[in-house]
C-alpha cells in the first residue's frame, strides 16, 4: 500500500502550523500497544538502536532519542513501554502512565503523544488511543504496519479516522521508513492544538454516577479531561495506582462511585470496557474495510505446525538442537583464524619486548587473557544471529505460547517467559523485563530463577571445556555430541529455572498461575539490517566488556600471579621454576588457600581461582585460566587454552586435572552459580532496593551457590562411583 | 633509569590503574543497585546493553 494513499493526512485535515514551542525542545512520547512496531519506528526517527522484537514486552522501561523536524528544530523522542491500556497494573504501564500524566521524576510531560496503533488490530490498539486522546494532550496516531494490513486484506481509511477520533492519523510502515516525514511535520503540527478530549457519550445515569469522582480528580489536580479518564479507569482496578496516591478522598469517592453506578444496574468494573469498545465498533465500521475473509493465511498454515500438541514442542526442540549444533561446526574454521590472529599477536609482541615483566603481562596477562576470551566471539554471533532470527520471524512468540503450559504447570505467569527468554542473552535486561508481570509474586519467583537461564557469559565457559574434552562424534546421524551437550546445558539451567520457580511458588512465593494472554504476529521475513543491527550490538558489548572489565581484571590476575618473585635455584628447569613461581605467588596462596573448598568437586587450586575471580563476571573464568596458564608456562609459543588444559597434570599424583568429568562437572557449576556482580546489583533495585532488595539477591545468590556445589559434587563423585573419569 | 626499572614502573602503572578500574566499576555496581526503578539497568559499560 503507498503510505500516502492510506493515511497521509490531506492538506485540507492538517492541522494549522503550530505558533508556539517554547523556542526549545519538543518533548513526543511514543505510546502504542505492545508489538505495534513501536521501537521500530522509534529507530527510525532518532536513528536510534533500541532493541526490537517481533513479540510484546520487548521494550520495558523508557529510552530517549532525538531528531530534527523539517526547520531544524530539536524534537526529543520518549519511547515508553508497550501498553494495552492506561490502567497501571503492571510496572511497565504504570511509568507510562505517569510519564502521560506529568509525574514521572525528572521527565517532563510531553507535549504531543504519538500512539502507534497496528492497522491489523485497529479494535483493539484504539482502545488505548481513546484513553490516550482523553489525557489533554495535543496527540496524533500513527496507523502502523498498513502493508501487512493491506496483505491481510484490511485497509483502513486514516483520513475518515482522522475524523472520528479528532486527532491527526498518519499511515506508516517503519521497517521501510515510509511515512516518517509525513509523521513528523504531523507531530511539529499538532503543538498547540486543542486535545482532542472524550470522543464518546456515558449513559446519563452512569455519568452522573461518576461525576463526583471526577470533580475530587480535578480537586486533585488532574485537567478536566484526564479526570474523566482516570475516573472510568478506577472503577474497573483494584488500585489506586502511586500517580494518584496525593488525592485527597479519593479511595472513598472512588467507592461512592462504585455503588452509585451499580446503583444505577451497571457492572462499575465493565463500564469502561462498555463504554469504549461500543464506540470503538462503530469507529471501526466506518473506518475499516477487509476485502477477503476466511481464507486460510501462511501464518495460519505454518502455525498448525509450530502450535500443534505434538508437532510444537518437537520442532522447537529440533530448531534448538540445531542451534546449539551450529554454534560449534560453523564457529570452529573463525574461532581457529581467532586463535591464530592471538598466537600471532603474542609472538610478535614477545619478540619486540625485552624479557622481563613488561613482556610477560602484555604477552601472558593481556593477550592470553583477554585474547582466551576473544576467541569466543564467532560463537556469540551465531548465537545471537539465531536468536535474532528466531525473534524477528515471530517464532519466539510461538515459543512462548508452548511454554506457557510448561510455565503454568509450575506456578508461573505465562508472561515470565519473555524475562527468562532475555536471560539467555543477559540477566540484567531479562530481571528488569519482569516489569510486565502484574503479580509482585510471580514477578520475584522470577526474578529467583531467572539468572538459572544459561547467558552469554557463560559461553566461553561451555565452548571451551566442551571444545577440549567432549569429542565430536555424531549423534542420530544429524547431530553431534558436542553440540547436544551445549543444548543439555541450556536445557539443564532451564528446567531447574522452572522446578525452583515450583519450589518458590509452593513455600515462599505462594500463589496460583494466571493465564497468559500474548498476542502471536503474524511471521515475518525478518529484516536483514535489523539482525546485523542486534548482531552488532550483542558483539560490540562483547568486545566492550573484554575490553573493559576483562581486561582490567586480568592484568590484576595477572599482577597477584607474578608477584611476589620466587627466585629459584639454579639449575632448576623452566617449567618447574615457573611452577615453583605460580605457587609462590599471591594468587598461589590464596589458591592453595581455597583448595579444600574445591577439592572435593575434583578441582585443584587454579580452578578454585578461577571460580573466584569469576564473581565478577564468568568470562573472567576463561580468561583468569589464560593468564595462570600463560605466567605458569616457559613456553615461548602460545598454544591454544584447550591444549593447555588437557596437558595440566596434578603436582602430587602426575594424573591430569582435567578429565571429562571434571569439564562437565564445572560446567554443571556455572550453569548454577551466581557468578555477576551486575545481576546482583538488578537484582537487589529491582526486589524493592535497600535492605529488603539486599535480601532478596543475598537469598539468590546463596540459594544458587548451594545448588552449583551440590550439583558439581553429585556429578564429579557420582560420576566416579559409575566408573567415568 | 634501568630497562628493567622503567619496565617495572610501566607494569605499576597499568596494574595501579586497573586496579582503579575495577573498584570504580564495583562502586558503580552498588550504586546502580540503589538507584531508583526508572534508573538504566547495571550501570556504565557493564555490557548487559542498559
Amino acid at each position: 500500500m503507498d503510505v500516502a494513499e492510506a493515511g497521509a493526512i490531506p492538506a485540507t485535515h492538517a492541522p494549522s502550523p503550530a505558533p508556539v514551542r517554547g523556542g526549545g525542545l519538543l518533548h513526543v512520547a511514543l505510546v502504542g500497544n505492545p508489538n505495534t512496531g513501536k521501537s521500530t519506528l522509534f529507530n527510525a526517527l532518532t536513528g536510534m538502536r533500541q532493541r526490537v522484537g517481533n513479540y510484546s514486552g520487548v521494550t520495558v522501561e523508557r529510552v530517549e532519542g532525538r531528531y530534527r523536524d523539517a526547520d531544524g528544530h530539536p524534537v526529543s523522542v520518549l519511547d515508553l513501554p508497550g501498553t494495552y491500556s492506561l490502567s497501571a497494573s503492571s510496572p511497565d504501564e504504570e511509568i507510562a502512565l505517569s510519564v502521560l500524566l506529568g509525574r514521572a521524576q525528572g521527565v517532563a510531560r510531553p507535549d504531543v503523544v504519538v500512539v502507534v496503533a497496528d492497522a491489523q488490530n485497529l479494535e483493539r490498539n484504539l482502545f488505548l488511543a481513546s484513553q490516550v486522546l482523553e489525557l489533554g494532550l495535543p496527540t496524533v496516531i500513527a496507523l502502523n504496519q498498513v502493508d501487512a494490513a493491506l496483505a491481510a486484506g484490511i485497509r483502513v481509511d486514516a483520513i475518515e479516522l482522522t475524523l472520528e477520533l479528532g486527532a491527526p492519523v498518519v499511515a506508516t510502515v517503519a521497517t521501510k521508513g515510509e511515512g516518517l516525514e509525513l509523521l513528523k511535520r504531523a507531530v511539529a503540527k499538532a503543538v498547540g492544538l486543542p486535545p482532542a478530549g472524550r470522543r464518546f457519550e456515558l449513559e446519563p445515569e452512569a455519568a452522573r454516577a461518576v461525576a463526583p469522582l471526577e470533580a475530587c480528580l480535578v480537586r486533585g489536580g488532574l485537567n478536566p479531561d484526564a479526570a474523566g479518564m482516570e475516573a472510568l479507569r478506577l472503577l474497573a482496578v483494584t488500585q489506586i495506582g502511586p500517580h494518584l496516591a496525593h488525592v485527597e478522598g479519593l479511595a472513598a469517592a472512588v467507592e461512592a462511585a462504585r455503588a452509585a453506578v451499580e446503583a444505577a444496574g451497571i457492572t462499575a468494573r465493565s463500564l469502561e470496557a462498555e463504554a469504549r469498545y461500543g464506540w470503538i465498533a462503530g469507529v471501526v465500521e466506518r473506518t475499516a474495510t477487509q476485502t477477503h475473509t476466511g481464507k486460510k493465511t501462511l501464518t495460519d498454515r505454518i502455525d498448525a505446525v509450530a502450535l500443534h500438541r505434538v508437532w510444537g514442542p518437537l520442532l522447537f526442540i529440533v530448531l534448538m538442537a540445531l542451534v546449539f549444533q551450529s554454534i560449534f561446526s560453523w564457529a570452529a574454521p573463525l574461532m581457529d583464524r581467532v586463535e591464530a590472529l592471538f598466537n600471532a599477536l603474542g609472538g610478535a609482541v614477545g619478540s619486540i619486548l625485552p624479557p622481563g615483566d613488561l613482556r610477560s603481562l602484555v604477552v601472558d596477562g593481556v593477550i592470553g587473557g583477554v585474547g582466551s576470551v576473544l576467541v569466543f566471539l564467532p560463537q556469540i554471533v551465531i548465537l545471537f544471529l539465531f536468536i535474532g532470527i528466531l525473534e524477528d520471524t515471530g517464532y519466539m512468540a510461538r515459543a512462548a505460547f508452548i511454554m506457557d503450559r510448561f510455565m503454568r504447570s509450575v506456578g508461573l505467569h505465562g508472561r515470565s517467559f519473555i524475562p527468562l527468554l532475555s536471560g539467555y542473552a543477559c540477566a540484567v535486561p531479562g530481571v528488569m523485563s519482569t516489569r510486565t508481570i502484574e503479580a509482585p509474586k510471580d514477578r520475584l519467583a522470577t526474578i529467583m530463577v531467572l539468572p538459572l537461564m544459561s547467558c552469554s557469559a557463560r559461553i566461553p565457559i561451555y565452548t571451551l571445556l566442551i571444545g577440549a574434552f567432549i569429542p565430536p562424534v555424531a549423534v542420530a546421524g544429524i547431530f553431534n555430541l558436542q553440540g547436544m551437550t551445549l543444548l543439555a546445558m541450556y536445557l539443564l539451567g532451564t528446567l531447574t529455572a522452572l522446578a525452583m520457580a515450583a519450589v518458590f511458588k509452593k513455600t515462599l512465593l505462594k500463589g496460583r498461575a494466571r493465564p497468559m494472554i500474548m498476542e502471536l504476529p503474524p511471521y515475518r521475513i525478518p529484516s536483514p539490517r535489523s539482525l546485523a543491527m542486534s548482531v552488532g550490538h550483542r558483539a560490540s558489548l562483547f568486545l566492550r566488556r573484554a575490553g573493559t572489565v576483562i581486561l582490567s581484571l586480568t592484568i590484576v590476575l595477572w599482577a597477584l600471579a607474578t608477584y611476589p618473585k620466587s627466585h629459584a635455584a639454579p639449575g632448576t628447569p623452566p617449567a618447574a621454576a615457573q611452577e615453583e613461581q605460580l605457587a609462590h605467588s599471591l594468587l598461589g596462596r590464596m589458591g592453595h588457600a581455597i583448595e579444600p573448598a574445591v577439592r572435593p568437586l575434583g578441582y585443584d587450586w587454579k580452578i578454585g581461582v578461577g571460580i573466584v575471580s569469576s564473581f565478577a563476571a564468568r568470562e573472567v573464568f576463561v580468561a583468569t585460566m589464560g593468564t595462570i596458564y600463560g605466567v605458569g608456562s616457559a613456553d615461548e609459543t602460545t598454544p591454544a587454552l584447550r591444549d593447555r588444559l588437557k596437558a595440566e597434570r596434578h603436582e602430587r599424583t602426575g594424573l591430569p586435572v582435567y578429565t571429562p568429568l571434571v569439564a562437565v562437572g564445572l560446567m554443571v557449576f556455572y550453569v548454577y552459580a551466581m557468578m555477576c556482580m551486575s545481576t546482583m546489583a538488578v537484582v537487589v533495585r529491582e526486589t524493592g532496593g535497600g535492605r529488603k532488595g539486599m535480601a532478596w539477591a543475598g537469598f539468590q545468590f546463596a540459594y544458587m551457590l548451594a545448588l552449583a556445589y551440590g550439583a558439581a559434587f553429585l556429578v564429579y563423585r557420582g560420576g566416579l562411583a559409575l566408573g567415568f573419569h | 633509569m634501568s630497562g628493567e626499572m622503567l619496565q617495572t614502573l610501566l607494569v605499576g602503572l597499568v596494574v595501579l590503574a586497573a586496579l582503579f578500574y575495577v573498584g570504580r566499576r564495583a562502586w558503580r555496581t552498588v550504586l546502580a543497585g540503589r538507584a531508583s526503578r526508572d534508573g538504566g539497568g547495571c550501570g556504565d559499560d557493564c555490557g548487559c546493553g542498559h
